[in-house]
């Protein structure tokens, strides 16, 4: 699919590159950022309750 | 022996229920008050509404949960609050109608010494003409993800249309918010990737146009007035993330717009600077506005004194500062919001999640030159109400046992975060999601440079946080349906 099209919406947006969307599936990164985002996800639980 | 009654059965009712009772055991009565036999897992009503899950998957019968808790359960809506009592007697009650247990239309009045309010909202349809079938229902020319048998209907919809598109047809999708003064556009956000995911999968997606429609003023503002995050060595607006999302995607988006009417096969809209356009769909899913559920209250001689209990919009009062709202959006601070979420005039009264009155609101308020107001409403459901839904129940438990004669507990969402994973696809290896937390939902310009913690706040894409809305929609049934384990599942 084409993504920019000179002044159109499409034309002014960042849109990731191959390598950005390879890290996007690679099981091993993704395991990681698995991890990551539970950690990030546990810290704001536990600064949400008072 | 005290009784707490809770009206609604959703994410923060179910969540104050279940923890009130396990708190006060036997000792004291529990009650929820819910016209709805079954308990519903709203964020996944996504995937029902692309057939990805049944409606098995995201619901549950209530009434053999709260058997074994020790749960009283009346499947009914509530009428009314009478907080003094009446003229024969000083207790307060309540009046309920029931939907079900063999007892439909019979109204039964219900004493309480604590009330949590958490209905949720009214879906109101009909704020927008065409949107609504006229009797407060979704009409008949878009469909609906908010519940369970809508998101079904979706599905159905949305595979005739898929079938039509196989034999040829183009065919141009309609997705957002279907009104100026509408609040979760995530649901809308995260509808809009499953459609076109769906249609990909179907193999149809080059004959689709699929735009989104929002009254945000800019994509990524979800009613909180938009967020930063650090990417790529930037500060960065969420609006640029969310941009990039659907454009790589294929998505157009129409933004500040207010639908103002409803047709077969177009919509109607005025944008934020007063201009009047019409777009054409084949397949629309607009989300309503929201409102209180029309609950009156009455004084001790029979008078109404809804306006006491409630504000215009339906919503319970509770400890916000309500003047605030007129002091102009410059001057808004997170200490306009609630804490205790307890009515300023009955202290045994209390509101969660949808159901309690905000302030005012976190985007900036918005007007078109012909006086239509366009911005989102606050959000108030997933995370921050089932948080909203253990702090009350803590509170009235500790008032209940009489460690404090005050609530002892607070749920302020200028303290407290919220998470949103907006994913798609099905099975471990071949889905993906956008994951955005923030922290805290309402911002505070003082504390923070860019109103929120950067490090709370951040978003990312990958299959990682598809596996994390995995994670997310069986851990919460679980915890839900109060199995082994559940209180350590946290909210």
């Amino acid at each position: 699919m084409k993504h920019i099209e000179q002044y159109q919406q499409s034309g002014y947006t960042p849109v990731p590159g191959k390598f950005v969307l390879f890290l996007r599936n690679c099981v091993v990164w993704q395991i990681i950022q698995f991890a990551w985002i539970n950690l990030k996800m546990t810290i704001l639980i536990v600064k949400s309750h008072h | 022996m005290a009784r707490l009654v809770i009206m609604g059965g959703g994410v923060s009712g179910h969540t104050a229920a279940s923890f009130a009772k396990k708190w006060l055991g036997k000792e004291h009565e529990v009650v929820v008050v819910t016209p709805n036999s079954l308990w519903n897992w709203i964020p996944s009503n996504i995937f029902v509404g692309v057939g990805e899950m049944t409606k098995e998957d995201v619901t549950f019968p209530l009434a053999p949960v709260y058997e074994k808790a020790g749960i009283d359960y009346r499947q009914a809506k509530a009428v009314s609050i009478h907080p003094e009592g009446n003229a024969e007697n000083d207790k307060e009650y309540i009046t309920i109608e029931y939907t079900g247990q063999g007892k439909e239309g019979q109204i039964e009045t219900l004493e309480y010494d604590y009330l949590i309010n958490a209905t949720g909202p009214k879906l109101n349809f009909d704020a927008t003409p065409g949107l609504g079938d006229g009797k407060g229902q979704l009409g008949k020319h878009t469909v609906s993800v908010c519940t369970a048998d809508h998101a079904i209907h979706a599905s159905l919809e949305l595979k005739a249309i898929a079938e039509k598109m196989k034999a040829g047809e183009k065919k141009r999708f309609l997705i957002g918010t279907g009104h100026g003064m509408c609040t979760c556009q995530g649901a809308a956000f995260e509808y809009i990737f499953n459609v076109d995911h769906f249609l990909k999968q179907e193999g149809v997606r080059d004959k689709a146009t699929i735009t989104y429609i929002s009254n945000e003023y800019e994509l990524g503002d979800f009613g909180v007035g938009g967020m930063h995050i650090k990417a790529g060595g930037y500060v960065t607006s969420g609006k640029v993330f969310a941009e990039s999302l659907y454009v790589e995607r294929g998505l157009r988006w129409i933004k500040r717009a207010h639908i103002n009417k409803v047709e077969a096969d177009k919509v109607h809209y005025e944008t934020l600077d007063g201009s009047m356009h019409e777009e054409p769909y084949d397949f629309a899913m607009l989300i309503p506005p929201f409102t209180g559920v029309g609950i009156k209250a009455y004084a001790k001689d029979g008078s109404d004194m809804t306006d006491v209990l409630f504000a215009p919009n339906g919503m319970m009062k509770v400890d916000a500062d309500y003047e605030s709202g007129a002091r102009g959006f410059e001057n808004w601070s997170p200490k306009d919001w609630p804490s205790t979420l307890q009515n300023p005039t009955y202290n045994n009264i209390f509101a969660v999640g949808i159901a309690f009155a905000p302030p005012h609101f976190i985007s900036k308020p918005m007007q078109s030159p012909n006086g239509t107001a366009i911005n989102p409403t606050p959000p108030r459901t997933g995370m921050p109400s089932a948080m909203m839904g253990k702090a009350v129940a803590n509170s009235i438990c500790d008032m209940i046992k009489g460690v404090a004669d005050k609530p002892t507990h607070t749920a302020n969402m200028s303290e407290m975060g919220a998470a949103c994973v907006a994913s798609t696809g099905k099975g471990l290896l071949n889905g993906s999601a956008v994951s955005m937390t923030m922290y805290p939902v309402i911002p505070d310009y003082d504390k923070y440079e860019y109103g929120r913690d950067l490090n709370g706040t951040f978003g990312t894409i990958g299959l990682a946080g598809h596996w994390v809305k995995l994670l997310l929609h069986y851990g919460f049934i679980w915890k839900a349906k109060l199995k082994p384990g559940w209180t350590l599942i946290p909210e």
